[in-house]
């Protein structure tokens, strides 16, 4: 995946994203969860699955509990006591899968991302700088953000701040990092501006790619065959 | 290109002072043009100016004109205008889209849209001349200071520019490479590029410039060839740099025109004093371990080594240079003695604690710490908060930490901006913040990454002063610098780290020998006369010079 052309996989996760909103929930998003799962951990983000869970498993247990616990009846029974709504848990299948979906192959894309490559393939292509980089730097941002992080966390523990040990040492510490970080943050922002214009970064200008990434027929037929299976399934769900 | 500035004044925002008031200035091409000034004299504003960068970029309000080659900068690109900046915080200048030091000297003319064939030839010949190619495939973000310095040269040198605009670029440099990039730079005038660079380091701009421009409080305050203005006394009034020999000279109070290179001041030495011959010189005694390092090897994960079998002791009441190229991995040295990293082999104690398996939290705030570039490490809402920050972690009273606080913002000349936010602060003072703010803890051992980067004459002997000050008090220093001045002024003795391994270990003067540092002026007079250690510094120097005159 990490040799494919990056519109490529683009391609890919768009339609991933595109097929989690139109295959029949629950059976159809689940299978496609599990598919995602399976891919991003061959093609070497298996990260993501876990970074995945980190941020579905909150909303499935808000799911559960707004439409499972709290939904309207009719309600079923439960085996180990009480009662759930029948509907509320069949939406919250529905929603939870299609939002794990979503989530993992976003996060999976982002893990596989190459900026440098996205950036010289948009430039070959002509796309509009300014709307690749904002792209980029969009994705880059978290990176970013944690180095920021990890540069003003050293700098504290040298001035005796502990940031290690139990859970409450650890969150206790979170406040002392978050407003200097969005502050250093956004001067640094303001001093990689002026490092981008100083470069040419933010010219109007047709640039020159100087390392495209090979765009094989493969690929092309990988983003072919993505954009019909999406019209495919459309189709299908919309005649059914 | 020919670059002027009339009736140029300029207000960051939300600022009250000018940066720049009233500056006219006609800068032309085939010359380097030197602009220095004491802190916050508006050389640096005066750059983003004449690069089109301020207000456009950085906000505030501009009176007046600036124009290249007749048309307002303002309204272009720099690069595109065929004019090169680059600011004073290294790590701050990558661009963030190129994946190797290759990638990212060609971001330039890739942005120029040049053809590829031209963009590879140039990147390969503008690494080639700042000896970089060694570097092509690293990360850029992977650099040491000083190597990203060199790569961020090389990448304006790319894109051929007609005009250079760089504030402090000898700042993270070795000996080496400055001389390479004073080379380039005045042979970049040769073929007709307009050079304007900002820079306190007189002794390094003395051969470059043609023309020094000595800024004050935003104004030009003096304008002419560096030779007769540095041998004079105006620029130490304006608060300016001079150099090492004209320093002493005016020192032993002797007559301008002063001398400007050290073997001018040594001719003019050789006559009033006969030279001596001097007994060899042994190390300093090491008295108890403040830090410790045995046998230690490390590499960063998936890195080559950076430290090998490296074994080093600083003792109690010493202050020790460690000297070597850029990239020779010195800063991670003081990051394994901080414990901000952990040795894969031997052992590092600092203050008598074996570091292996403790954080810096653990040794703070006994020892000191301070950053490569700490400017962008500060986190409190003033400059008196960011002082506040160690000592009240570690428990200190209120009233111990007001005193602590007035006191070493005192020291540093800090107390003018003690409400402050330090982002609001020029570099230089933000470096100096952050330096107060490890020193208000009165560390017993202070570990220094290049403390006097970036600043001005005057500054870097405060900092200079601050150091002997707590050495005398049996404090302990390790400090990088490549500031061969501040070598010889502040510390005993030297390291000199080569591919990871230390290579030489002796008294700072014998490492100061012209080949990897320079040799101060005051230190080769001393040496001429057969001063001994301790009484071969500047202030020494100065009172045998001005006796010898007397006599």
């Amino acid at each position: 995946m990490k040799r494919a052309h990056p519109f490529t996989s683009g391609a890919i996760a768009l339609a991933l994203i595109a097929l989690a909103l139109i295959l029949p929930a629950p059976r159809g998003t689940i299978a496609l969860y599990l598919a995602i799962c399976a891919g991003a951990a061959l093609a070497g983000a298996k990260r993501a699955i876990w970074l995945g869970l980190l941020v579905v498993v909150p909303l499935w247990i808000l799911l559960f509990v707004m439409h499972g616990v709290l939904g309207e009846a009719p309600r079923v029974a439960m085996p180990w006591g009480g009662t759930l709504s029948e509907a509320g848990l069949a939406w919250t299948l529905e929603q939870g899968s299609r939002l794990a979906a979503i989530v993992t192959t976003s996060i999976a894309f982002a893990e596989l991302f190459d900026p440098h490559r996205f950036l010289q393939a948009a430039i070959e292509r002509r796309w509009p700088w300014s709307a690749a980089f904002l792209l980029v730097a969009t994705l880059d941002a978290a990176d970013r953000f944690g180095e920021q992080a990890r540069r003003l966390r050293e700098a504290q523990r040298t001035r005796g701040l502990r940031v290690r040990g139990s859970l409450a040492l650890r969150a206790r510490a979170v406040p002392a990092l978050v407003f200097p970080l969005l502050l250093a943050s956004l001067t640094e922002a303001d001093d990689r501006t002026l490092a981008l214009e100083s470069r040419g970064l933010t010219a109007h200008t047709a640039r020159t790619a100087i390392d495209p990434p090979p765009d094989s027929i493969l690929d092309r037929v990988i983003r072919w065959g993505a954009l019909v299976v999406v019209f495919g399934v459309a189709y299908w769900r919309l005649r059914g | 290109m020919r670059l002027t500035a009339t009736q140029l004044s300029f207000r960051y925002p939300a600022q009250e002072t000018l940066a720049l008031n009233g500056v006219d200035l006609a800068i032309e091409p085939g010359q380097v043009t030197w602009l220095t000034g004491a802190l916050g004299s508006g050389t640096s504003t005066l750059l983003l100016a004449l690069a089109g960068l301020a207000p456009r970029i950085t906000g505030g309000e501009r009176r007046g004109a600036v124009t290249s080659d007749g048309h307002d900068p303002a309204v272009r690109h720099p690069l595109i205008d065929g004019v090169a900046y680059l600011g004073a915080s290294p790590g701050l200048q990558l661009s963030g889209v190129a994946k190797s030091v290759r990638d990212e000297v060609a971001v330039g003319p890739m942005n120029l849209g040049w053809p590829r064939d031209r963009i590879l030839q140039s990147a390969a010949h503008a690494m080639e001349r700042l000896h970089v190619t060694h570097l092509a495939e690293r990360a850029p973000g992977a650099l040491s200071g000083g190597e990203t310095q060199r790569v961020l040269i090389a990448a304006l040198l790319a894109a051929s520019p007609r005009a250079w605009l760089l504030d402090e670029p000898f700042s993270a440099l070795d000996r080496v490479s400055r001389i390479a990039v004073g080379t380039l730079l005045r042979e970049l005038a040769r073929e007709g590029a307009t050079v304007v660079v900002s820079c306190d380091d007189a002794d390094a701009m003395l051969d470059v410039a043609d023309r020094v421009v000595v800024m004050q409080r935003g104004r030009v305050a003096l304008d002419g060839a560096p030779h007769e203005r540095l041998a004079g006394n105006a620029l130490r009034v304006a608060g300016a740099s001079t150099t090492d020999a004209a320093t002493i000279a005016a020192a032993a109070h002797w007559d301008p025109p002063y001398p400007l290179t050290t073997a001018a001041l040594l001719a003019l030495v050789g006559d009033a004093l006969p030279a001596a011959t001097i007994a060899p010189v042994a190390a300093p005694a090491v008295d108890g371990d403040r830090l410790l390092l045995d046998q230690v090897e490390f590499a960063y994960k998936g890195g080559p080594a950076v430290l090998q079998q490296t074994s080093l002791r600083v003792g109690a009441g010493t202050a020790v240079g460690l000297f070597g190229r850029n990239g020779a991995g010195k800063s991670t040295l003081l990051r394994l003695a901080m414990a901000l990293e952990q040795p894969s082999a031997g052992r590092v104690e600092t203050l008598g604690e074996n570091t292996r398996g403790r954080g810096p939290e653990d040794l703070a705030p006994r020892v000191g710490f301070l950053f490569q570039q700490p400017e962008r490490q500060l986190f409190a809402a003033s400059v008196r908060a960011e002082c506040a920050v160690a000592p009240t972690l570690a428990g200190w009273e209120a009233d111990r930490i007001r005193v602590a606080t007035e006191q070493v913002l005192d020291e540093l000349e800090l107390l003018d901006v003690a409400s402050e936010h330090p982002y609001d602060l020029p570099l230089p003072r933000r470096r100096l913040v952050a330096l107060a703010s490890i020193l208000v803890t009165d560390p017993i051992l202070l570990l220094l990454d290049e403390p006097t980067a970036g600043l001005d004459g005057a500054t870097r002997d405060r900092v200079t002063a601050v150091v002997r000050a707590r050495v005398g008090r049996g404090i302990a220093v390790l400090a990088i610098t490549h500031d061969a001045s501040f070598a010889h002024e502040a510390l005993d003795r030297g390291l000199h780290l080569e591919r990871g391994a230390i290579t030489s270990d002796g008294p700072v003067r014998e490492l100061l020998n012209g080949r990897d540092l320079s040799r101060p002026a005051a230190l080769a007079v001393a040496l001429h006369l057969g001063l001994p250690i301790g009484a071969d510094r500047r202030d020494s120097v100065a009172r045998v010079l001005t006796s010898a005159r007397r006599m």
